[in-house]
């Protein structure tokens, strides 16, 4: 290190040891300059000129700390390497060399908007619908409040009117607690009658959500009194379709359900609850339902004082419900209540469906972001050459993992900028798939924090595929390299690739895994034995206006004229009446059966019920089991008589004849069972069928709201408007709702189902394609580089069969290697989707093997392309290239 | 490159300009901290201020020692230093006694 003659003292050894190690610090170009100048400064303070005295104890001292302070230098020349203008000339130096290769570029770059695409549309759903708050104010503090049954099991039920009440009185938590029945009105002004989804609700409903009306006023005090409850609040969009957003229909008097009410307010536009609500009315409760503890129908809402919290409610509620507990033990012993946030509330039914997505799509850029790894892993071994040259040319090796870097940040930040336009595009389709709720209103779309996260995804993905080739070059012996001639990015290049290409296939397969069980579930689901004939049947739902129809006589005799015209028409098979077209499944009913149970429980059988015209079984060719059908003989006129289903016999008289046994239900009247009827799905596709119980509507009318069930001759869209006519030809103010073939409800029954297997499907094929993608790269590039091995092999006699196979052999090698590790990861991970299944078990071995071999069939693909060209090599020119 | 005149570089260029050519020297001569030293030379060499020359090497090797690194002012850096002179009327009097050049 010394020019001088003579031994250097131990601190200055120290000195120069310390230089030395600053200098790594210090960014190769300017390395050597560097530690001549600080060596040179460290020999000369050890060695004063002229000569004196060689440096005492302190001085000595002071040079070591001096040495020390190279660590400080060394730190600014290596800022200074680091100035915009390097960062810029990196860029320019990127996309040049991105420019180069296009079609590794365009495939890189479809890879990463692919999968940003994917992640960003389905991030700005769950955005949407799970992280945006309520659009109230203070929206923490909205909860809803259920009862629920210790006994029994039962969870979220709704609240009977008297607990409510007593709630309402007791409760210091709340600063406003209200209730509400879903239900909905008929309006027959400004335009045809219509029937208009909408809530019975207690006066201070709106109070809860702290939202005053754009028009008019909320309801009064006095609005829950029979007699001053003929009030309406209309929603916004209501209003500006029924009434042409005309203000003065404040104060305008309107025909709700053949009753005068007036309109007192318009709600502002954002406001929906519940979400199909179009209109509010005071609810009025009957003495029935103010005397029945066991009558569970009021949705409860609170909005939480401020110094209270979903836990301090809770707690509250739970001291009360004991109390009502003590007061009541008939209907309220094992009752409780259960505090819950609104917002969680009205997002439970997607929310596992959401983050099944999310989960699926985060395998997509993890799936992208190892396929891009590779392509840069095979296009960095070809530039070994091109870096080996930088680095003699004096670019340190800092330097070079600092420009892949930045060309692989280039790349996803392109990408997700591609990948953010494929997001816009995909979420118009994924809303035309299937309409997304937003709890509270509003629409799903990409904002702030959307774009933060697309900006985030696509510099975490950089780095992330960007670190595997650096990493790569930073291990290499780049001289080594440049003498070698060839480029050779070394072995591990090649067990990063393997690594990746094993991965990507295994996550793959899980995707497929979970697509291939989601498309088992909704055939499963379509599959389901219905119970009934669905083909050419055509239903068509009215509710009678009380105020048209006050008693059962006049309902009677509406539904038999209706059925009677219905079927005089041409195209008319038959036509018969159900409250509930199947699969809608109605509440259930506590069921007597006389001799053995002598009193009203709470914990007798319970079976669904349904009023429907004599000829329904034969209509809707459900089979007889025992017994007879319906006749029209089943009149006011006739005994009291009812028709069970197999499960009803089943569960309440098993190993016995039910026929001649009589039952009570809904009204205290006995009714004889006369017949057994096969089971029907009514109670939604895919789950069990409980018992139900059918009775003739001219004995008892059980609901005026009808479904008209209609077989026709051909296509039953082709009858739609002769089933209209011949009901208004009857009563020209009733509006039909929902009117479709049978076949095409049941099929919208399943729409979750089929929105999930359908998006899973599309991520599925996309990581499948992206494995592929993978496989072909690594074995094209592994074809490239043992050129030369493959040459002499075949100079020395194998075949091209032989190469071929070898080369899918390798292949396939790794494609097991990612199968296997994909059905473990798919056992362990596909239990989340278990309930969204429907007769398929998430471990299902048909599903497992279908899709292993699918892979399977890929990697070979893939791979026969690469493995074709190697067989065809000439060994002549394969050798010469070497 | 513009670079922001402290009190730190004034005292620099003044040291170099009074003689004090290499970093030792610069060190010992201004009295600041040691480690700030250099990373002045560096910000204001790269800021063209500065300009550095190697000693040359036959000198060097006649004295039986390692060729040291000289810095001096470019006509930038000497008007630099007329303004710092000016802005901190200390930094003049730091080398009273040394003649310019």
């Amino acid at each position: 290190m010394s020019t001088r003659s003579g031994r250097p003292t131990s601190a200055e050894s120290l000195a120069h040891a310390i230089i030395r190690l600053a200098a790594w610090l210090v960014p190769i170009g300017r390395r050597h300059d560097f530690r001549r100048e600080w060596s040179a400064e460290v020999t000369w303070g050890f060695t004063p000129d002229p000569p004196r005295s060689p440096p005492g104890r302190l001085a000595r001292l002071r040079l070591l700390y001096r040495s020390f302070t190279a660590v400080f230098d060394a730190l600014t020349l290596r800022r200074q390497e680091f100035t915009l203008e390097s960062v810029l000339k990196d860029f320019r130096y990127a996309i040049r060399s991105l420019l180069r290769r296009p079609g590794f570029t365009a495939l890189a770059l479809m890879t990463v908007a692919l999968g940003i695409g994917a992640n960003t549309a389905i991030f700005s759903v769950v955005n949407s619908v799970l992280l945006r708050p309520l659009p109230y104010p203070d929206p923490d503090q909205l909860v809803m409040v259920w009862e629920n049954d210790r006994t029994r099991g039962w969870d979220r039920v709704p609240t009977n009117v008297e607990d409510f009440l007593a709630w309402r009185s007791e409760a210091t938590a709340f600063s406003a607690l209200a209730a509400g029945a879903n239900g909905s009105f008929t309006i027959a002004q400004g335009g045809e009658p219509e029937r208009v989804p909408g809530m019975r609700v207690t006066a201070d409903f709106f109070d809860v959500f702290a939202v005053p009306p754009l028009l008019g006023r909320p309801f009064g005090p006095e609005a829950n009194v029979e007699g001053a409850h003929r009030e309406v609040v209309l929603s916004h969009a209501l209003w500006e379709r029924r009434f042409g957003g005309d203000a003065s229909v404040i104060g305008r008097t309107i025909d709700v359900d053949g009753d005068s009410y007036q309109v007192v307010a318009v709600m502002p536009e954002g406001f929906h609850f519940p979400s199909a609500a179009r209109m509010w009315a005071p609810i009025v409760f009957s003495d029935a339902q103010l005397q029945d503890r066991n009558w569970h129908f009021l949705l409860t809402l609170g909005r939480l004082t401020d110094a209270s919290s979903v836990l301090a409610a809770q707690a509250e509620m739970r001291t009360i419900s004991a109390r009502l507990e003590e007061a009541y033990p008939e209907s309220n012993s094992g009752w409780g209540a259960d505090v819950q946030p609104l917002h969680s509330e009205m997002t439970n039914g997607v929310r596992q469906t959401l983050l099944i997505l999310l989960g699926a799509v985060g395998f997509i850029l993890l799936i992208a972001c190892a396929n891009v790894a590779n392509l840069l892993l095979v296009r960095a071994a070809g530039r070994a050459r091109e870096m080996s040259v930088r680095a003699a040319l004096g670019a340190g090796k800092l330097r070079l993992v600092r420009q892949l870097l930045t060309e692989s940040l280039v790349l996803s930040v392109a990408g997700a900028v591609l990948g953010l336009g494929l997001a816009y595009i995909a979420l118009d389709a994924l809303l035309t798939l299937s309409p997304i709720v937003v709890p509270g209103g509003g629409e799903v779309h990409i904002d702030v924090k959307v774009l933060g996260l697309t900006a985030l995804a696509a510099l975490v993905t950089g780095l992330a595929f960007g670190v595997v080739p650096a990493t790569t070059v930073w291990k290499t012996d780049l001289q080594g390299t440049l003498k070698e001639g060839r480029g050779q990015a070394g072995g591990t290049g090649k067990r990063t690739r393997s690594i990746l290409v094993i991965s990507e296939t295994a996550m793959a397969l899980v995707l497929v895994t979970g697509a291939g069980l989601m498309i088992q579930s909704v055939r499963a689901l379509l599959d389901v034995d219905v119970g009934l004939r669905t083909d050419h049947m055509l239903v068509a739902q009215f509710t009678l206006p009380a105020a048209a129809y006050p008693d059962q006589e006049q309902q009677s005799l509406f539904f038999d004229q209706l059925i009677e015209r219905t079927q005089a028409l041409p195209s008319v098979v038959g036509a018969a009446l159900t409250p509930l077209a199947p699969p809608a499944s109605g509440g259930q009913y506590h069921v007597r059966v006389e001799g053995v149970h002598d009193a009203w429980t709470m914990d007798l059988p319970v079976a669904r019920a349904r009023s429907v015209s004599a000829n329904y079984f034969e209509v809707m060719e459900i089979p007889l089991v025992r017994g007879r059908y319906l006749t029209a003989t089943d009149d006011q006129n006739g005994d009291a008589v009812v028709v069970v289903d197999r499960a009803f016999a089943d569960a309440l008289f098993p190993g016995q004849d039910p026929l001649g046994q009589s039952i009570r239900s809904l009204l205290d009247t006995p009714r004889r069972i006369v017949g057994v009827v096969g089971n029907v799905a009514n109670s939604g596709l895919g789950n069990e069928a409980g018992p139900t119980y059918y009775f003739p509507y001219q004995q008892q009318v059980f609901s005026t709201t009808m479904n008209l069930m209609v077989r026709t001759a051909g296509d039953p869209n082709a009858a739609v408007s002769d089933v209209q006519e011949a009901v208004w030809g009857l009563d020209s103010s009733l509006p039909l709702v929902g009117v479709a073939p049978l076949e095409e409800r049941l099929s919208d029954s399943v729409s979750q189902a089929r929105f999930n297997s359908t998006l899973l499907t599309l991520f599925a094929v996309l990581a499948m394609v992206l494995a592929g993608v993978g496989i072909y790269g690594v074995m094209a590039y592994s074809v490239g580089a043992r050129t030369g091995e493959l040459g002499l092999r075949m100079a020395l006699g194998a075949s091209a069969g032989s190469v071929l196979n070898m080369v899918v052999g390798s292949a396939m090698k790794l494609t097991v290697a990612g199968v296997l590790l994909g059905v473990a990861a798919s056992l362990a991970l596909t239990r989340v989707l278990s309930g969204a299944l429907y007769q398929v078990e998430p471990s299902d071995p048909v599903t497992l093997v279908a899709v292993s071999a699918t892979l399977m069939i890929v990697g070979l693909a893939a791979s026969y392309i690469p493995a074709l060209r190697a067989s065809r090599l000439d060994p002549l020119v394969a050798l010469r290239e070497e | 490159m513009a670079i922001r005149m402290t009190y730190l570089t004034g005292v620099v260029l003044e040291a170099i300009e009074s003689g004090h050519r290499y970093g030792f020297d610069i060190m010992d001569a201004t009295g600041v901290p040691d480690g700030t030293v250099y990373p002045a030379l560096r910000r204001l060499e790269q800021a063209g201020l500065l300009e550095a020359t190697w000693e040359d090497a036959a000198d060097a090797a006649l004295k039986n020692r390692p060729a040291r690194k000289y810095y001096r002012l470019t006509p930038e850096g000497s008007s630099a230093l007329a303004q710092a002179r000016v802005r901190f009327p200390g930094v003049a009097r730091t080398f009273p006694d040394v003649e310019p050049g």
